[in-house]
């Protein structure tokens, strides 16, 4: 039945870090390379021939690679639903990769679910390799160090003008992305995070929610990306990038400080709340569940939950995940609605 | 007398200059006046959303013009979907994108950065040059520089 393996499906989300640290605010960073072929269309005007030579052409580029980095690949088509769903939660898949994918779209993904490639999706070839913690640096450079290797086989579409192209326009230049999970809840619980935001986009960051659903913020966590591409070297945006980050994590310290200082039964309900609900639901909704056990895991992270230990958390936290849940259900207590074995993993952990 | 930006007639007697927020830059329409009567818009009468409907209307007609040669993308499409279709796409929309490009990015080009290539693609760059020298020199018929080119090419193929 199951066509994934294991380690994707039970080991936790690789994007959820496991400092207990109450300075924490950075979960995890990602970098990527979006390139394209020289002399193939871009995905969304190639044909079925051009996309299955192009696919040959980087899975060749991709084996000739020393030491080997994928041992696991997925063609999307053949894989279930479900399948997908799961690997967007982990992040692996980008949320929109319905509206991209096509029949010769592949994921390459290394053991430990750091270095991810999926091609004929939106662009050829898009590479991405994430961290736990703010090692912004070191991704950066490791995700170049990568490119450079793959393009002593095969040559990406290129102007001097527009520097790489890619489909869309607003990746063209360096195709290079980078972003940051961050968790601001001394912001938000002081009023403070809608300047942040405001003062972020007028410098050229996106502030977009987890799930790509820019109207829920789920646990206070925010991802912070460049919006600019066409004119700065990955160097420049990542040194941008890690200025910024400095500014908003000392920021955030000191709300969390203030908070702790000035009022801290604000935070004491903030999170109490979440932990009430989730201990006395009976049905626990996926979004719901996903913003309250983040919230808990806050908590854990400001010394408010002691009897909480984060990496039971973080694993809480994916076998709830709607496509994880459903995945690990799939033919067995089909009795009870998925909401309730949900509610009872959560009391069983928070119970104790 | 000017033309009209909408039909083309050589009849335009109505000019408006408008400044545009998101490009940041004045824009100038040209209008006829039966063009201008149609949408209402006359000197004395004339809304910004009419201006701005006008502009619409005729990034679409320039859109459906300009075409790739080997996609057959639009640059219409491509405001719409925000998506390109090849690498030519770029050269030949590349200066009618320069305005959306800078509106993004601030900046509309990538020269002048250090990109990280390969041996391999700079020897295909240079063989590149050197065939475009080749066909300009066997052009005017200047066969002694052609010929060292030609080796040239050769050298740097076997490499």
């Amino acid at each position: 039945m199951s066509s994934l393996p294991d380690h994707f499906t039970n080991s936790p989300l690789p994007w959820l870090n496991s400092t207990s640290d109450c300075d924490s605010i950075v979960l995890s960073c990602e970098a990527s390379l979006s390139r394209n072929l020289q002399g193939i269309p871009f995905p969304n005007k190639a044909s079925a021939t051009q996309l299955l030579k192009g696919q040959q052409k980087v899975q060749n580029a991709l084996m000739k690679l020393e030491p080997p980095l994928f041992p696991y690949s997925f063609a999307l088509a053949d894989l279930r639903d479900l399948d997908r769903d799961l690997l967007s939660e982990r992040r692996l898949l980008p949320a929109n990769f319905e509206s991209f994918s096509n029949d010769q779209s592949y994921l390459y993904c290394s053991n430990d679910e750091s270095i991810s490639c999926l091609t004929n999706s939106e662009d050829h070839f898009k590479v991405s390799i994430s961290g736990k913690d703010n090692c912004l640096n070191e991704i950066s450079q490791k995700v170049q160090q990568l490119d450079f290797q793959i393009q002593q086989h095969i040559q990406w579409a290129h102007s001097p003008k527009f520097g790489y192209l890619t489909a869309s326009p607003l990746l063209v230049g360096s195709g290079f992305r980078v972003s940051v999970l961050v968790n601001l809840v001394g912001l938000e619980l002081n009023g403070q995070l809608n300047k942040t935001v405001t003062a972020c986009n007028r410098l050229g960051w996106n502030i977009n929610s987890l799930m790509n659903d820019n109207e829920r913020f789920p646990g206070n966590i925010y991802q912070i990306s460049n919006q600019r591409t066409l004119g700065y070297t990955p160097e420049q945006t990542t040194r941008s990038l890690q200025e910024l980050l400095s500014q908003i994590s000392s920021q955030e310290n000191n709300q969390r400080k203030a908070l702790a200082f000035r009022s801290p039964e604000k935070i004491l309900d903030y999170i109490g709340r979440p932990y009430g609900r989730l201990l006395y639901s009976h049905l626990a909704f996926p979004a719901e569940t996903l913003h309250e056990l983040l919230l808990l895991r806050t908590g854990v992270q400001l010394k408010v939950l002691q009897n909480l230990d984060i990496d039971d958390i973080n694993q809480l936290i994916t076998d709830t995940m709607n496509a994880h849940l459903n995945y690990h259900q799939l033919g067995t207590h089909a009795e009870l609605a998925i909401e309730q074995v949900r509610s009872q993993k959560i009391q069983a952990l928070i119970a104790e | 007398m000017m033309n009209c930006h909408l039909c083309n007639s050589d009849s335009a007697n109505i000019q408006i200059q408008i400044h545009n927020h998101l490009l940041q830059a004045d824009q100038t329409i040209q209008l006829c006046q039966s063009c201008a009567d149609a949408r209402g818009i006359s000197p004395q009468n004339m809304k910004r959303e009419q201006i701005e409907s006008v502009i619409e209307e005729i990034n679409a007609l320039q859109g459906q013009q300009v075409k790739c040669d080997k996609c057959s993308t639009t640059l219409l499409e491509i405001r719409k979907n925000s998506q390109l279709g090849c690498a030519d796409c770029y050269d030949k929309m590349g200066n009618s994108l320069e305005t959306d490009l800078r509106r993004f990015h601030k900046r509309s080009s990538h020269e002048c950065l250090p990109v990280i290539i390969s041996e391999k693609q700079k020897r295909q760059r240079q063989i590149t040059d050197l065939k475009k020298e080749l066909q300009i020199s066997i052009s005017n018929e200047n066969y002694e520089k052609a010929a060292i080119l030609r080796d040239q090419i050769d050298n740097l193929s076997l490499l």
